[in-house]
């Protein structure tokens, strides 16, 4: 019945051709608006102000000293009792001991089975991921879902901590819609672009009874994001 | 949903006796402008923007059978199906039965203006299913058993004191509990459905042709949760929501959430090319598009109200609308308010059904101004006014009147013939006051209004001998 409509559709559509058809792909690149921010500026602060604006928790670690003594304590300050980290092969490359941070600042941390994702990890306080990019211009965090990254690590516990290595901050909304036209690494796997692609862009958040905004509803109430340098530091 | 468009003129009437209403609209409507006014003052460029997006979506309109078409190809070579659905009936049979054979029984829904088109929630609930609406505007209405009055803010029309009562009600809480914590109450009872349910039910922002991705934009959470948890998503998706490229979506975005909120972006906009892959530990099963037709063919191949599929649902049109900010939501009678529903609910249900909702506009033109994609809606409503006259919507004195103006209007001899009769007899009325002239029928009209006094010297007159003195100046 509705497979017979497909081909009703389409032969009306096609009968009537309206306005200017041309190849769908084609078209020349769009200028950026001039308030996007463009690949030379100080991305690293304009995130942070972009995501801090929204009610998210933003800082640059690029430059610290010591950003494992600086997530440890903003870590300690949420008061929260378990957290789970996801398995990013890049932890690694970011040089942080990030099992030992969240330990030392007194949370459990879980593993998770495999087979019941979403319900168990409702049931953790703290989900702890890479980012896979930023967007300087809106303060976004964006994500594919990846094996070792379940679709709902950053959703159902009631905060979220993202760390952003410097090299994957993008500038502006049209450098992460290239990245995912021309297939960058980061946006997906051997197979294209990520069955599953989400922007996260400070807590969760609604306006919907009175037009009063309330911050964490479904989603996470507290959204941490911490940029890091690049490179591991040699100390 | 049922059509009660035709009765706009009541229910109109009674949303203006409403008094809590009335602030709620104002409140809402203020808030909504200020917060888009603050957004756009951001982008130096906005116009230049609002003319791209204009050509971006009118480029999407125009080849809307190859950007289906591709967008199809490629979603479903990543193993996702899609449904084409001719009308209301035909989408609501498919969902059905797509549940039916993945053997689901309980449903969580994201908030969707198009399922609200089919009336779908209804059908599943006759069909033995539960039905949980996941967004907290949408799950407050689904309790108090109403429909959407805002198509952004769906309970916009309640206040604090009546959700409070409503969650006492059907979920023992509190009843004189406050927002954050009646956000609480609601959030606790959601996570449970969406835990346990086996069909999440999503609507789209839009569906991109080139990665067959379906784009969904929100605050809250609840989309990613029922887009998330359960086994099976199914979206159902209007044929208008197609763009071709992915890098469209960088300015749409951008128009979409300045447009609807104020925000830069939302909280949460999610991109979803397919299931799980084998690889993944979460995400559903499987994944289908049902794409709804409805009436979007017969007005894509109308060339001069085509337009109207370029919409992004930003509800901008609906907070600067006069109409809208006094009436609300419900006195359009169907789904879709403000100036945006005047043009589209015509076409979806028929324009005999609706033909009073192209009158319910003082074509100010300020939904034009502020359609971050330039839909010109004033010009829409004056095209479906004539169409609706030619239906015969206009009654014997209409046609008579508009008649001799016509006459009138043809031939400046005889208009200023009338205009010097008519002065007198104006000036008359106008003294006398209109109400206690035009009774009967017409009194609807002339009970609120006024005549001002005319000036002792006509502007003509006054003309010429300003003109003369000019002259004589000069």
């Amino acid at each position: 019945m509705a497979e017979k409509y497909r081909d009703r559709l389409f032969g009306f559509l096609k009968s009537r051709a309206v306005g200017q058809r041309g190849e769908l792909f084609t078209e020349a690149s769009r200028e950026r608006p001039s308030s996007a921010p463009r690949s030379g500026d100080d991305l690293g602060a304009r995130f942070c102000s972009e995501l801090n604006a929204v009610g998210g928790e933003a800082a640059d670690l690029a430059a610290s000293a010591d950003p494992a003594a600086e997530l440890g304590s903003w870590l300690q300050g949420l008061g929260l009792k378990t957290a789970v980290i996801d398995s990013d092969p890049s932890w690694e490359l970011t040089g942080l001991p990030m099992r030992e941070i969240v330990e030392g600042a007194g949370l459990e941390l879980e593993r998770v089975d495999a087979s019941a994702l979403p319900a168990e990890l409702s049931e953790v306080d703290l989900g702890i991921t890479l980012a896979d990019a930023a967007i300087a211009e809106t303060g976004t965090i964006a994500q594919c879902a990846r094996p070792f990254r379940p679709r709902s690590i950053s959703l159902v516990p009631r905060c979220h901590l993202v760390l952003v290595p410097r090299d994957r901050l993008l500038a502006s909304l049209e450098d992460l819609f290239e990245g995912i036209s021309s297939g960058a690494e980061w946006t997906g796997g051997p197979e294209g672009f990520a069955s599953y692609f989400t922007w996260m862009t400070g807590p969760s958040r609604t306006a919907d009874i009175e037009k009063t905004l309330t911050i964490g509803v479904h989603g996470p109430a507290r959204a941490g994001a911490f940029l890091l340098a690049a490179e591991p530091r040699d100390d | 949903m049922k059509v009660r468009s035709d009765q706009f003129s009541r229910l109109s009437s009674e949303a203006l006796q409403d008094e809590f209403l009335r602030e709620a609209l104002a409140r809402a409507n203020a808030s909504f402008q200020d917060a888009r006014g603050d957004a756009i003052d951001s982008m130096p460029d906005w116009e230049e923007l609002r003319q791209q997006a204009h050509e971006i979506k009118n480029r999407a309109i125009e080849n809307l059978p190859e950007a289906l078409e591709a967008f199809e190809e490629n979603i479903c070579s990543r193993g996702g199906e899609v449904h084409y659905c001719e009308d209301g009936a035909a989408a609501r049979d498919t969902i059905l039965s797509i549940i039916r054979s993945h053997d689901g029984t309980s449903v969580t829904k994201s908030k969707s203006m198009v399922t609200e088109e089919i009336a779908l929630n209804d059908h599943l609930e006759e069909a033995g299913l539960s039905v949980l609406e996941g967004d907290l505007g949408e799950y407050i209405i689904q309790l108090a058993g109403e429909h959407p009055s805002h198509i952004i803010a769906p309970a916009i029309h309640k206040s604090r004191e009546e959700v409070a009562e409503l969650f006492h009600e059907h979920l023992g809480s509190d009843p004189k509990a406050d927002i954050p914590e009646l956000t609480r109450v609601a959030q606790r009872t959601l996570r449970e459905a969406f835990l346990g349910a086996d069909i999440g039910i999503s609507g789209a922002n839009f569906v991109v042709s080139e990665t067959g991705t379906i784009v969904l934009v929100e605050n809250e959470g609840n989309i990613r949760m029922s887009t998330t948890i359960p086994r099976v998503h199914i979206a159902l998706v209007g044929i208008e929501k197609v763009v071709p490229r992915m890098e469209d979506l960088a300015l749409l975005l951008r128009l979409l959430c300045r447009s609807a909120t104020g925000q830069r972006v939302t909280s949460y906009i999610s991109f979803i090319s397919s299931a799980r892959t084998p690889a993944e530990g979460d995400g559903p099963e499987k994944l289908h598009v049902v794409f709804l037709d409805a009436g979007r063919s017969r007005l894509w191949a109308d060339p001069e109200q085509r337009a109207a599929l370029n919409c992004i649902r930003c509800g901008a049109c609906l907070n600067f609308c006069p109409v809208y900010g006094s009436v609300g939501g419900h006195s359009y009678g169907w789904v879709y308010p403000g100036p945006i529903g005047s043009v589209i609910t015509p076409h979806y249900v028929g324009i005999e059904k609706a033909s009073q909702l192209p009158q319910a506009s003082s074509l100010c033109g300020r939904c034009a101004e502020v359609c971050p994609v330039k839909i010109p809606l004033p010009d829409m409503l004056l095209g479906l006014r004539a169409k609706a006259v030619e239906a015969g919507s206009a009654g014997l004195v209409e046609r008579f009147s508009m008649r001799v103006y016509s006459l009138l209007a043809r031939s400046p001899r005889l208009w200023r013939f009338a205009l010097a009769c008519g002065r007198p007899v104006y000036k008359l009325a106008a003294r006398a006051g209109l109400a206690s002239l035009l009774g009967g029928p017409l009194r609807r009209w002339s009970r609120t209004r006024s005549l001002p006094l005319p000036r002792e010297q006509g502007f003509r007159s006054w003309w010429r001998t300003e003109k003369k003195r000019g002259d004589a100046d000069g």
